[in-house]
């Protein structure tokens, strides 16, 4: 029974509608992201941080940071991810094979529904928040792990995109 | 030449060579022991010595009590609804006087009662018997002895006639007990006159007990004469004594003769004998006196020391061939080796140990966990050790050992663990003796632990139900000293021991759950052996105390679920990754593992789903893996805590097993 609640809890949490200001670690987290020197912006829905990265030819790839933490176990973990494919129709079982038999050093990438109907392939990695205190500093090491992932999924985002894309910009 | 043979004639005339091979005292051999009865066996024997109680049947009274049936154990309570009867309160209850002066000689006990400390004059107060009253307050039973209840005879009483025979005697009692207690001979033996019981006590002082102290032969003859028992026990506590046993230790031998002459019981006798073998003069004409007079040599009684080994105590030779010539059992032998060792004089000590030895003692039956062995290091008697060192087995040259860690003298325990060298079990404790290291742990013997330790012993012992590690019990002790000479020697303060009904605890979880937080910094920065040897993560693991098996690249733990009787595998990998600023190690368990590539649904299925922690990635069948495998992983940092971590491998474990089981609903656990 508890390891299914700890499943359900680390699964699911992230869909779960929360009241914002319900979460302590919202405002910590944003500080955490504020620390890290990294230029963000909010999300339209403002359920992310965003941060913009510009490569050669031209190309971008966004890099979002969970507003808010989720929870697994009784860890409170942020959630970094960026859209490496992203299309109206679902993608094709061999493109997804590509991209899941893709191991990366750190993080993974899933299949996400968007709210429209169209698909995407994300890249994520998670960083343990639990401990991050109230007012964080640079050099505090969750947010010096929160910049080294950022950079580090920024980095696979376009390797990926490039790999899936093409010329063709997809993050 | 001739100068020389002079010089040793000498020498031999004037006795003042010793001879390193003088054959020792001879002493007869010991009896063999009586077989001792096991718990069953002692309760049947207790049955039937109350069934023919009960009955009346004196002569299989007799015969059981000469058998070594205990005078004293009742049936038992419980569903026989005896509630803890003595065999006495059965004779009372049995209304036969015969049988209780018959358990009186064997030792019975007045100031026993039943489950609730109804005593056997409270049972003949019950049952309105006022012969039975007057005559258990005649041979010595207390009428102001209180129950449980605190209530004295005369309050169970059913009748007014009762009350009035059991108050009487209290009142009597009361006057002579003031005498006593004024140290008033006269107004005793007065008391007595008008009516007092000739054994009228209070635990301690009796008038006949008075009278051997004072040294009367007259006023003995005198309450001798008045029904006062030689053999009235005197119990006060632990403490137990008779009229007969002072007079045996330090009356005079006129006043000894006088209780003889009176015919005291047996178990008076025996007990009696017991403390004639301590008596500081006329030792050897005491014992004589009161084996002429038929004390068992053999008697035991309680934690009593037998009259042997008392004895040797004394170093008394002469007495101890009376002993054991009048039957001295070899159980007695080996306590009196004990005692042999323990001698002050070093001389006498070996004179008496060889004597022992020769007459057959045995130097690896220890009493109450001590050993001989130790006795003798403990007293710095090098040559007796070293003699019971070769007749010791290895069982008590560990207890030896175990003792001498404790209090020994340093110089005798770093000579025992060399003279035991490797043979020596360290780590070995017993029932009532944890291991030698803990013994000293507990003792704060420090010189002890650091030679302990040089020695071999583990300072990594696992800890059992009823002991601790060592590093975990120096750090309860709060013994700074301790601590430091065990970290030196590799103790891990890091290490989880997992003890059955306690939760797993390392020295420093100790440290910080009592508060001792100098030492928790001190144990902190004390890497355990090994240490630097392995990852981050692996510190962190070995540090959580979770088993697991080494299978090359990775940590392989195994979790079992008790509810849903599943298991999971989860696996630590050795390699740290790193990029940039990032490193970490993967933790992973397998949720997917065919050799067909799993359906397409299914990796649509499963790759949607999102985790607060880790994530998914296919495996695709190679040649050195010939399986299709989907692996749930977080590549997690390598600053984690030993708890972290716990908590990681955990979330990894669970949610892998949930989905394997979500892969494959109704099959079978396979990961």
């Amino acid at each position: 029974m508890i390891r299914l609640l700890t499943f359900l809890t680390s699964a699911l949490v992230l869909a779960a509608p929360q009241d914002p200001a319900a979460d302590p670690l919202r405002e910590r987290i944003a500080a955490a992201v504020a620390a890290t020197g990294l230029h963000h912006d909010a999300s339209a829905s403002g359920a992310s941080h965003v941060l913009r990265y510009d490569h050669d030819g031209n190309r971008q790839q966004r890099v979002y940071v969970s507003a808010r933490a989720g929870t697994a176990g009784a860890r409170r973990m942020v959630t970094v991810y960026t859209t490496v494919w992203h299309g109206t129709e679902p993608p094709s079982d061999d493109l997804l094979r590509k991209v899941f038999t893709n191991c990366k050093k750190f993080g993974s990438y899933y299949l996400f529904a968007e709210s429209d109907g169209s698909w995407s392939i994300r890249f994520a990695d998670q960083v343990d928040v639990t401990t991050l205190p109230d007012r964080p500093a640079p050099d505090d090491p969750v947010v010096a792990r929160l910049r080294a992932t950022i950079e580090f999924v920024d980095q696979v985002g376009e390797a990926t995109d490039k790999d899936l894309n093409g010329d063709r910009d997809g993050g | 030449m001739p100068t020389r043979l002079v010089s040793t004639l000498l020498l031999c005339a004037l006795g003042g060579m010793p001879r390193a091979q003088d054959p020792p005292f001879p002493l007869p051999k010991p009896a063999p022991d009586r077989p001792t009865p096991d718990d069953a066996e002692a309760a049947a024997r207790a049955r039937r010595l109350c069934e023919a109680i009960d009955a009346g049947k004196a002569a299989v009274v007799t015969e059981a009590l000469l058998a070594g049936t205990s005078p004293d154990t009742g049936m038992g309570a419980g569903a026989d609804s005896t509630a803890g009867r003595t065999p006495l309160i059965h004779a009372v209850v049995a209304r036969r006087p015969e049988l209780v002066d018959l358990l009186l000689a064997h030792g019975a006990r007045f100031e026993l009662g039943d489950d609730a400390g109804h005593t056997p004059l409270m049972y003949a107060a019950r049952i309105g018997d006022a012969d039975a009253i007057r005559r258990l307050v005649r041979l010595g039973a207390r009428p102001d002895a209180q129950d449980d209840d605190q209530q004295e005879a005369r309050e169970h009483a059913p009748d007014d006639a009762t009350r009035v025979v059991v108050q009487t005697a209290r009142d009597h009692h009361a006057t002579l007990l003031q005498a006593l207690a004024q140290n008033d001979l006269a107004a005793a033996r007065q008391a007595i006159a008008a009516g007092a019981s000739p054994n009228g006590n209070d635990g301690v002082r009796s008038a006949l007990g008075h009278a051997v102290r004072t040294g009367s032969v007259e006023a003995c003859q005198e309450l001798l004469q008045a029904g006062a028992r030689p053999g009235l026990m005197l119990v006060d506590g632990w403490s137990v004594t008779s009229p007969l046993a002072i007079a045996a230790k330090s009356g005079s031998l006129a006043v000894l003769r006088t209780l003889l002459a009176a015919a005291p019981d047996v178990w008076a006798l025996g007990h009696a004998l017991c403390t004639a073998a301590d008596a500081a003069d006329d030792r050897l004409q005491r014992v004589e006196l009161l084996l002429a007079a038929g004390a068992p040599a053999d008697h035991e009684a309680g934690l009593q020391t037998p009259a042997l080994a008392v004895a040797a105590g004394h170093g008394d030779l002469p007495v101890m061939a009376k002993l054991l010539a009048a039957g001295a059992p070899q159980s007695h032998a080996d306590h009196a080796l004990l005692r042999a060792a323990g001698i002050a004089d070093a001389a006498t000590a070996a004179g008496c140990v060889r004597a022992l030895l020769a007459a057959g003692a045995n130097a690896s039956a220890p009493v109450l966990f001590q050993t001989a062995l130790a006795a003798a290091c403990a007293r710095g008697h090098r040559d007796v050790a070293e003699l019971l060192f070769e007749r010791s087995d290895a069982a008590t040259r560990n207890l030896a050992v175990g003792e001498l860690a404790g209090e020994g003298p340093i110089d005798e325990l770093k000579w025992l663990l060399a003279r035991g060298g490797k043979d020596l079990d360290l780590d070995a404790g017993c029932t009532l003796r944890g291991a030698p290291l803990l013994e000293a742990i507990d003792h704060a013997n420090h010189a002890a632990i650091k030679a302990l330790l040089e020695a071999g012993a583990d300072p990594n012992l696992p800890p059992t139900i009823l002991s601790d590690a060592p590093l975990v019990r120096a750090v309860r002790r709060q013994d700074e000293p301790s601590i430091h000479r065990l970290l030196e020697h590799g103790a891990d303060a890091w290490r989880k021991w997992e003890v059955p009904l306690r939760p797993p605890q390392s020295a420093l979880d100790v440290a910080n759950e009592i508060g001792y937080l100098g030492v928790v910094v001190l144990l902190e920065s004390h890497a355990p052996p090994g240490d630097a040897d392995l990852p981050p993560l692996g510190r962190a693991l070995r540090r959580a105390g979770l088993h697991n098996d080494d299978i090359g690249g990775v940590w392989q733990l195994r979790y079992t679920d008790s509810a849903t009787n599943r298991s999971q595998l989860v696996y630590l990998r050795k390699a740290v990754t790193t990029h940039g600023d990032l490193a970490g190690q993967e933790i992973y368990s397998l949720v997917y593992d065919a050799a067909e590539p799993p359906p397409n649904e299914l990796v649509r299925s499963l790759f949607q789903q999102r985790f607060g922690l880790g994530g998914l990635v296919l495996e695709a069948a190679t040649e050195q893996q010939p399986n299709w495998r989907i692996r749930f992983r977080y590549v997690a940092p390598t600053t984690l805590t030993p708890a972290d971590l716990a908590e990681y491998l955990d979330i990894v474990q669970s949610t892998a097993d949930q989905l394997e089981r979500t892969a494959n609903p109704g099959a079978e656990d396979r990961l």
